[in-house]
Parts: C-alpha cells; structure tokens; sequence
C-alpha cells in the first residue's frame, strides 16, 4: 500500500491548478458577458479571439458596440479586480510564511492601511510628481513603513514575535484610520471620491489600472515562486533554515519589501479589500497542503476567482453596487474569527 | 590530534550587555565525537550557532577546515554542516517525511524535484530514527520525542560530514537517548563524520563522547579526552557539585556518581 501523504502528488496538484485555472477562464468569459447589455459567451470569445493578432475575423458581423463594452469597459474591470484578488492573496501567503501567523494578511497587519493613507494623502494634496503612478508610490511607502513600524512594535529582543504581530498591526491600523479620518475631513470637495475608494471599488476601471495591478501580481507571483522553497524552510524558524542553506535575511527582506509593494499598488488602485489574503490562503493549504510551490499559483489563480467573482455580482446581480471591500469584510470577518478561535483551541491542548 | 577540522580564535559573542561567549579559543579534530558540557547560560547553544554560521562573531573568528566561516556561501556551508536545535517549531501542516526531505535542500537545485538519492537519503534517515512509520503524519501531531527524532533524521539526510547536536535527546526517554547516541557514535566510527554534541546528562556523555569540553561562563574551561577531562576536580570547578567519576564494568563506560546535597559527611 502506498503510504498516504498530506501533501497532494505532483500529479493531483497538476490537476487542481488546471481545474483552477479552467475555472478562472469561464469565469473571466461570463463576467465579460455579464451587465445592463447581457451578452452570450459565444460572442464574448469572438470579441475576445478577434483582438488578437491574426484572428480579427472572428469579430466579422458583430455590433461594433459588443466590442465597445467588452474590451473598452468590462475587461479592465475585470483584469483589475482579477489581478487584485492575485496579489491581495499572495501577499496573505507570504506575511503568513515570514511572520510564521496563519491570521497575517495585508489587511490584519495594518499594511492596507497604511498604503490608503498614503493614498489618500496623495490625492488630498493632488500630488501627481509621478503621474498616474503617484498614488500607488505613495501607497507603497505607506504601507512599507506601516510594515516597519508594525514588526518594530511586536519584535522582542530583535526578534519579531508572532503572537503581538496581529494586536500590533491592529492598533496602528486604528491610529491611520484617526488619521484618514482627519484627512477626510480636510479633504473637503474631495471627500467623496477618497470615502467611496476606501471602501474599495473597481467602478470604472481603465487599461492603466489593469496594466499596473497585473504587473504587480505577476512580478510578485515571480519572486513568490522562485523564494517559494526558502519559504517553505523558514517555516522551521530562522535558525534552521539558515543552517539549511537558506540566506534568511536577504529572503526575508526581499519577500516583505515585493508583498508591501504588491499589497500597496493593490490597495492605491481599488482601495481596501480585506480577508482575501486570509481567506484564500487558508482554503488553499486545504485543497493543496503547505507546499508554497504549489500554495502560490493556487492563491493566485483563486484569489482572482473569488473578487472577480465578488465583484461581477455586485456589478450585474445587485440592484446597486456595494462596494466591494464591505463585501469581502462581511463574508472575511466571521471567517477570521473561526480560524483565530481554533487557533486558541490548538494553543488550549498543546 | 589530526589536523584541526575547526579552528576557533579568541571567539567573543555579546546579547546586549551580557557576554555569552568571552575570548574563547579551541580547536576541534574531525572524526570524533565531541562533548560540550557546562552550565546552563554558559553559551554552548551560542557557541553551536558561531560554529554553524547563524550568528556572527562580536569578534575573533572561526575557521573551517583553514577557511574563515563567512567565506563559505550558504548553501556549501549547509553541505558542510547540520545543525539539530533545541527547538523544533514547524508552523505549517507538513509531514514528517516533507520535513525530513528540507534536511535535502542544500543538494537540490532550485527549481528541481528530488531525485532517487534524495528519496533515498531521506528514507535512510527515517529509518535510522525509527521514525518510518511516522512519515505520512503531520510533524504538528507528533510527541515531543518524536519531534526530536525527526529533526535528527532531517539533520541525517542532510548528509553533512558535521553534525552539530544541541541536547539531542533531551525530550527522549533513556532507550531512545541510547539509540540516537548510538546511530551519532556510529556515524563518527565508521563513515568518519565529526559530531559536536551539546550533553546535558554526564553519563551519557561519558559513556559516547571522544572528548569533552568544558565551558564556564562564554569561556573554555577545560578541553580533553573524556577519561582525563572529566573528572571530580573539573565537575566541582565548573558545576560546585561533589561527584566520583569511576569506571564501570557493567556500563562498559565511566560513570559519574553525584552527591546529594548534604546528603554525606
């Protein structure tokens, strides 16, 4: 008899990642097809096959408008809100890796907030020195230094402590919601715009902001996947990976400045979207055991699943749009508490 | 004495304001089975990461077969060199047997998979624990015994010609204490590896160790053959304990013998 093994074999993995990303593709294809103008799949892939090169007559005889509202208004949409699960959900498997906390995610350490005050900073101040890529800078530096002040409150003797991390990151999370607050308040004729981005949005979404939230997932998918074994070994602590080979600092380093900078461009973009990066992971590690080779796309191509998913029904299924980072608070919240309640179960009997 | 395998000079390492290693300098000869022993605090688990090269010198410097540690890259120094903790977190929900096969990481190109003498590395090693039937469990459900002998195993596939030991069987019951000290002397014996092994219990390291050393506080003490280093002189300088170290027959070892506290004239 084979011996049984909690990690899925290579093959099984294979499969589900297919499965996966089979399941992202159909969905990319009805939510294209979704909205005020209900469009068939059939046509969403000739819209879709004719942009590319040498296959434009495959688009011959459609309505120009089908195009109109496939490639012009949903697609970006539907990239951005893709490329934001990706990234929010990766970000959530790497600060779980290096902080060794299964309850770290961009959101729970206090990483969003930073990046949407540093936002919202830039679009209090209508900073534009970078163009469009002001915001998101300032996004990043937000929550780079967020993630600095956050591991500097919950280190003891120079070394980060797993426990204190989450009540760390909530309590600065709660001075920059102060400080958004005042923000908000001085923002006068801007306050509508920075208020209904805080709560996370991907209405009226351009080709810019796919290009950047998608750059960003994949360049943060490359760094993921090729750290992904270092990742695995730190989670025998920094002492034994070390003496396994691994360089820790610089592994260290390099992954908390490429999720900061993944989670800060997704958050400047759509605002703050909590839990994805706590929930998706958690599933993950279900369907996939702990291996962060395979972990990593798995989050990623589910985590694009469930906000797109999330968004597309807000978009075309409820009556008005609810924004959608409370969508994802109602449904991550209670989640949170049931993994942090058995986390304390565990801790109970250990 | 062989030619050393390690050169240790004027070593020094500080916490803060406390200094857990104070100019220690020794050497230590490959193909033996080293015992380090002293008080708790007195820097032995520090003076292991300094040998293994996760911590940094405040000042002096160790040097590997002629060559300062810091000249090593990571991964040739993790050929060279295990490490078994004191300490075995594991955060993740892996198995043993994926446990025991991150002991192979130092020999696996990155984005490889494991070839058959990988799978066959980490097999010998389960085995050599006694840990085989173990390996589909999650390495979070085991005992604290089983852990340790899973992180030796890892140590094991590791396949390094060191084996650094930090109180290798402090959460073992005394038969498989035995059993692991017996598999480390094996290793020395007959494949010629060298370990350094953190002893805790006395007779135990006077029954397996080669030589011992002697370390009171971030200094060295003393350093020798076990029959002429431990003795009751070296216990009561570096412990304050009374104890009578003889020969015994039937352990076929020295035996350390302490006394109780006022317990005799």
């Amino acid at each position: 008899m084979p011996p049984a093994s909690h990690s899925a074999p290579p093959r099984g993995q294979g499969l589900r990642l297919t499965a996966l990303t089979l399941a992202l593709g159909a969905l990319v294809v009805a939510a294209a097809g979704l909205g005020y103008i209900r469009i068939g799949p059939g046509e969403v892939l000739r819209v879709l096959g004719s942009s590319l090169p040498g296959l434009s007559g495959l688009g011959e005889g459609l309505d120009r408008l089908l195009f109109q509202v496939v490639l012009e208004v949903r697609l970006p949409r539907i990239i951005t809100s893709a490329a934001v699960g990706s990234g929010l959900a990766l970000a959530g498997v790497v600060f779980q890796g290096i902080l060794l906390n299964p309850l770290a995610d961009p959101y729970t350490l206090g990483v969003s907030s930073g990046a949407a005050f540093g936002a919202s900073l830039a679009l209090l101040l209508g900073l534009n020195f970078w163009g469009g890529a002001t915001v998101s800078l300032l996004a990043f530096a937000g929550a780079a230094l967020t993630l600095l002040t956050v591991l500097w409150l919950s280190s003891v003797d120079g070394r980060v402590d797993p426990h204190n991390l989450i009540l760390s990151g909530v309590i600065v999370a709660a001075i920059l919601s102060a400080g958004i607050g005042l923000i908000k308040y001085l923002a006068d004729e801007q306050v509508s715009i920075i208020i209904f981005w805080l709560m996370g949005s991907f209405v009226s979404r351009t080709w810019g902001d796919a290009a950047l939230t998608l750059g960003a997932s994949l360049l943060g998918l490359a760094v993921f996947v090729y750290y992904a074994r270092d990742l695995n070994i730190l989670a025998l602590g920094a002492r034994s990976a070390a003496a396994l080979g691994v360089e820790t600092r610089r592994v260290r380093l390099v992954l908390l400045i490429t999720a900061s900078l993944v989670s800060g461009v997704c958050v400047a973009v759509s605002g703050i979207i909590g839990f994805v990066g706590l929930l998706i992971p958690h599933l993950m590690r279900l369907l996939m055991g702990p291996d962060n080779r395979g972990l990593l796309p798995a989050s990623a191509l589910a985590g694009a699943f469930l906000l797109l998913a999330a968004d597309t029904i807000t978009r075309a299924a409820l009556p008005h749009e609810v924004p959608i980072g409370v969508l994802t608070a109602v449904i991550g919240g209670p989640f949170f508490c049931y993994v942090f309640r058995r986390r304390q179960m565990e801790r109970g009997h250990a | 004495m062989p030619e050393a395998l390690y050169q240790i000079e004027d070593l020094s390492f500080v916490y803060g304001p406390v200094k857990a290693i104070d100019g220690l300098s020794l050497e230590i000869a490959p193909g033996l089975f080293h015992g380090i022993v002293g008080p708790n605090g007195c820097g032995k688990t520090t003076l292991l990461d300094l040998m293994v090269g996760t911590r940094r010198p405040a000042g002096g410097r160790v040097r590997l077969a002629g060559r300062d540690l810091h000249e090593y890259p990571r991964l040739e120094l993790a050929r060279r060199v295990a490490l078994v903790p004191q300490e075995f977190a594991l955060n993740f929900p892996f198995s043993v047997e994926e446990t025991v096969l991150m002991g192979r990481h130092p020999h696996i190109p990155r984005f490889a998979s494991p070839r058959a003498k990988d799978l066959e590395a980490v097999e010998a090693a389960l085995e050599a624990m006694g840990v085989t039937e173990l390996k589909a469990k999650r390495f979070g459900e085991l005992s604290g015994g089983e852990k340790q002998r899973v992180a030796l195993a890892r140590a094991l596939a590791q396949d390094a010609p060191i084996l650094l030991l930090d109180e290798p069987t402090s959460h073992l019951d005394v038969n498989h204490a035995l059993a692991v000290l017996a598999t480390a002397e094996r290793l020395v014996r007959r494949e010629g590896r060298t370990v350094v092994a953190v002893m805790h219990d006395l007779n135990l390291a006077a029954a397996f160790c080669d030589r011992v050393i002697f370390l009171r506080r971030g200094r060295l003490h003393a350093e020798g053959p076990t029959g002429q280093a431990l003795t009751t002189e070296s216990l009561r300088e570096v412990f304050g304990v009374s104890a009578r170290v003889e020969w015994d027959d039937f352990a076929g070892a020295r035996v350390v013998v302490f006394q109780k506290p006022g317990g005799a004239a």
